[in-house]
C-alpha cells in the first residue's frame, strides 16, 4: 500500500482476501454469478480451496464422500447439489413421503418399501441434513427450510405433501429429530421445538441465554452443548406454547474448569431413554444415568469396557435411541452396547471400517462409510423394509435370520452390519421402522 | 488508568489510544511486545489517517470483546449473514472506504474486523445476477459474448442451489 495508489476496488482486495474470506461465505450459485462478471473473478473462482470451503460450509461434516468423480471440489459440489432423498421402510402415516402404490413392485413388500426409493416430495430443494423420528422424515435444505413428511405422532392418513415448518420467519441452520418432536435452530441462534403437529409454529426455547454449540434431540429428552455450563439436558414437555422456559439439568464436570475445557471439552452428546453419553475432545466416552426427578445428575463415568473394545482408539461420535448406544472412533470403527438395569452390557466391536455416520432407529441401525456405502443391522420388524435389503428371503440370503410372526409378515434380524444395495449416499437417518438418506442422483435408483 | 500509546498514520496524523485498543491488532500487539514496556509511539506507515481513525473507532468499541477464536466451520457459516447492529452501522460507508477498512484489517491482523468487512462484501454479492454484480462494483465485462454464453452453460447446475 502506498500513498499515491489507485482507490481500492473489489478486485483490488487481492487473491488471498477473496479466496479465504469472501468466496467461502457465498453459495455455489453466488460464486457462479460472480465468476460470470469478468475474467479475473472467473480465475479466482476456479481455486480448489474455494470449492472445498464452499462444500464444507454448505454441507458440514460428518458426510460421506463417494468417489463418483475424481475431478475436484467444484465437481463434487455440483454432484452434491444435485443429490436427492431416498427413503425406505414402513410407508404408514406418510412417514417417508412415499405412497406404497407409487413404488415399483421389486422395491416393495406388503408392509413397506423394502429397497431405497427416491422421494419426489423433497426434490425441489438441496438437502443439507436429513433426520427421522418415530413417524416422520425431516430435511433441512441449504436455503434453511425444514420440511417434514409424516407427523410427530403417526396420526396422518395416507401420504400428504411434506410441510415446511414455521417459526417467526426463521431461516434454519441446524435440525435434530427426536422420537416425537423436532428441534430447529435459526440463523440468530434461537432454538425452536415442534411437539404435536407440524402445522403449528415452533415453540421458542428459553435457555436463559446459553450459547449453544450443538443440540441433540433424543427419545423423550433433549440436550445442548453450551459454552457456559457444558452439557444441559431436559425432559421434553407434554405441552408447550409460544415460549418454553427450559428447566435443564447440567451434566457435572462438563462446563469448563479442569474438566470440560481444552482436551476435556465435550464434542458430541447422545440422549438415550434413561442415559446420556458424551465424548470429549481427547476421544473419551463418558455416560451418566438420566433421572429427571433428581436435583442433580450423577457425575459421568468413564466407560473402560467400550474403550477396551476399540483397543483404546479415540471415540469421536456417539449415537443412540432408547437403549442402544453406538460409538464411532477417530479411525471409523464402531462399537455397540446396550443399556440394561442402569449399566452398559453386551459391548461389541462391529466388523466395519471407515464409518463416517451412524443412524439408530427403534429396532434397526444403519452405518455410512466414507465412500457412501450403507450397512444395516439389528431387527427389521414385520417385514417393514427398514433394512432396505428386500424381502425376508433376500435378507435371509444376505445372512439374516427370519422369524414369521403372522401369515403376512416376519421379523428379520441381522447380527452383523450388512451391505445395502443403494446409490452412493452422503448422509443417513433411521427412525421407527423406516430409514432415509441423501444420495447421488446420477447413479440412479438401483445399484 | 490504562496505558496509552500514540499511533501515527502514513500522512502523519497521531491518535492517542488505550493500549488494549491498539492490541486488537495482532500486528501492533506483537510489535509492541517486541519493543517492550516503555513503548509510547507506534508508526502505522501503510495506513492513511481517515482509515486509521475508522479502524480505531472499531477497536475502541470492541476492546472488551473476548479474544478472537476461529470457530467451527459449520457454525461460522451459519452465522455468516449475521452482523451486529453496531458493526452494520459502522460499515455503512462508501465502497472505497469499505475496501480500505478490509485491506487495513488484513494488514494490521484484526481478524474480527476483516471477517465482518468481508461478510459485508459477501452480502453485497449474494442473490445477484452477474449483471447486477457488475453494476454494484463497477466491474467491466471483458468476456466476448461467446465466452459469456459458454461460462453460463458450464455453471447452470448451480442455479437455485
Amino acid at each position: 500500500m502506498t500513498t499515491d495508489r489507485m482507490p481500492p476496488s473489489l478486485l483490488g482486495l487481492g487473491r488471498d482476501i477473496f479466496v479465504m474470506h469472501i468466496l467461502p461465505q457465498l453459495d455455489a450459485k453466488d460464486v457462479n454469478s460472480l465468476r460470470q462478471t469478468c475474467k479475473e473473478l472467473d480465475t479466482l473462482a476456479k481455486d480448489p480451496a474455494v470449492w472445498h470451503a464452499i462444500y464444507n460450509a454448505m454441507f458440514p461434516p460428518p458426510e460421506a464422500m463417494p468417489p463418483i468423480r475424481q475431478e475436484g471440489w467444484e465437481e463434487r459440489c455440483n454432484d452434491r447439489c444435485s443429490s436427492r432423498v431416498y427413503a425406505w421402510g414402513s410407508a404408514e402415516a406418510g412417514r417417508i413421503g412415499v405412497a406404497l402404490s407409487d413404488v415399483d413392485r421389486d422395491h416393495r413388500g406388503r408392509r413397506g418399501v423394502n429397497r431405497p426409493w427416491p422421494v419426489q416430495a423433497f426434490s425441489d430443494v438441496v438437502v443439507r441434513n436429513i433426520g427421522c423420528g418415530g413417524y416422520f422424515t425431516a430435511i433441512l435444505s441449504t436455503h434453511g427450510e425444514i420440511q417434514v413428511a409424516g407427523d410427530f405422532h403417526g396420526q396422518l392418513r395416507g401420504v400428504s405433501p411434506p410441510m415446511r415448518l414455521k417459526a417467526s420467519n426463521a431461516k434454519f441452520t441446524a435440525m435434530s429429530c427426536g422420537r416425537t418432536f423436532l428441534l430447529g435452530r435459526d440463523s440468530t441462534d434461537n432454538i425452536y421445538m415442534w411437539l404435536h403437529t407440524r402445522e403449528s409454529d415452533g415453540v421458542l426455547l428459553d435457555l436463559g441465554g446459553l450459547q449453544v454449540q450443538k443440540m441433540v434431540a433424543g427419545w423423550s429428552a433433549a440436550a445442548v452443548i453450551t459454552d457456559e455450563v457444558g452439557v444441559a439436558v431436559w425432559k421434553v414437555p407434554e405441552v408447550a406454547t409460544e415460549t418454553f422456559k427450559v428447566n435443564y439439568l447440567v451434566v457435572p464436570h462438563t462446563g469448563g474448569g479442569e474438566k470440560g475445557a481444552g482436551d476435556w471439552r465435550v464434542v458430541d452428546v447422545a440422549v438415550g431413554a434413561s442415559f446420556i453419553a458424551i465424548t470429549t475432545q481427547n476421544g473419551k466416552l463418558f455416560t451418566t444415568k438420566l433421572d429427571f426427578e433428581a436435583v442433580t445428575l450423577p457425575a459421568p463415568e468413564y466407560n473402560a469396557d467400550i474403550h477396551a473394545a476399540v483397543n483404546g482408539e479415540g471415540i469421536t461420535k456417539v449415537y443412540t435411541l432408547l437403549n442402544r448406544l453406538v460409538a464411532v472412533t477417530a479411525n471409523g470403527h464402531i462399537v455397540q452396547t446396550q443399556w440394561e438395569d442402569g449399566r452398559f452390557t453386551r459391548v461389541e466391536l462391529l466388523d466395519l471400517d471407515d464409518v463416517v455416520q451412524v443412524a439408530v432407529g427403534d429396532h434397526h441401525c444403519l452405518a455410512l462409510t466414507t465412500n457412501g456405502s450403507i450397512y444395516a443391522w439389528g431387527t427389521e420388524p414385520h417385514s417393514c423394509g427398514a433394512f432396505g435389503m428386500g424381502t425376508p428371503a433376500q435378507i435371509g440370503a444376505a445372512g439374516g435370520e427370519t422369524r414369521p410372526i403372522r401369515w403376512f409378515a416376519s421379523d428379520s434380524t441381522l447380527a452383523k452390519p450388512t451391505r445395502v444395495h443403494a446409490p452412493p449416499m452422503y448422509r443417513i437417518a433411521a427412525g421407527g421402522w423406516h430409514s432415509a438418506a441423501v444420495g447421488n442422483r446420477k447413479c440412479g435408483g438401483q445399484d | 488508568m490504562s496505558r496509552k500509546v500514540r499511533l501515527t498514520s502514513a500522512d502523519n496524523v497521531t491518535y492517542e489510544v488505550d493500549i488494549e485498543v491498539a492490541e486488537k491488532s495482532m500486528l501492533l500487539k506483537n510489535m509492541m511486545e517486541d519493543i517492550g514496556d516503555d513503548v509510547t509511539d507506534v508508526p502505522v506507515p501503510n495506513v492513511q489517517a481517515n482509515v486509521l481513525k475508522k479502524v480505531i473507532e472499531y477497536c475502541e468499541h470492541h476492546k472488551n470483546d473476548p479474544a478472537y477464536v476461529s470457530s467451527d466451520e459449520g457454525i461460522a457459516r451459519a452465522k455468516a449473514t449475521e452482523i451486529s447492529q453496531w458493526d452494520q452501522k459502522f460499515l455503512q460507508v462508501d465502497q472505497e472506504m469499505l475496501f480500505e477498512i478490509i485491506l487495513t484489517a488484513n494488514y494490521l491482523d484484526i481478524r474480527p474486523l476483516l471477517e465482518v468487512g468481508c461478510r459485508t462484501v459477501a452480502n453485497m454479492i449474494k442473490n445477484k445476477s452477474p449483471e447486477e454484480i457488475r453494476k454494484t462494483f463497477n466491474i467491466e465485462n471483458d468476456f466476448t459474448p461467446e465466452e459469456e454464453a459458454q461460462i453460463r452453460r458450464e455453471h447452470e447446475w448451480a442455479q437455485d442451489r
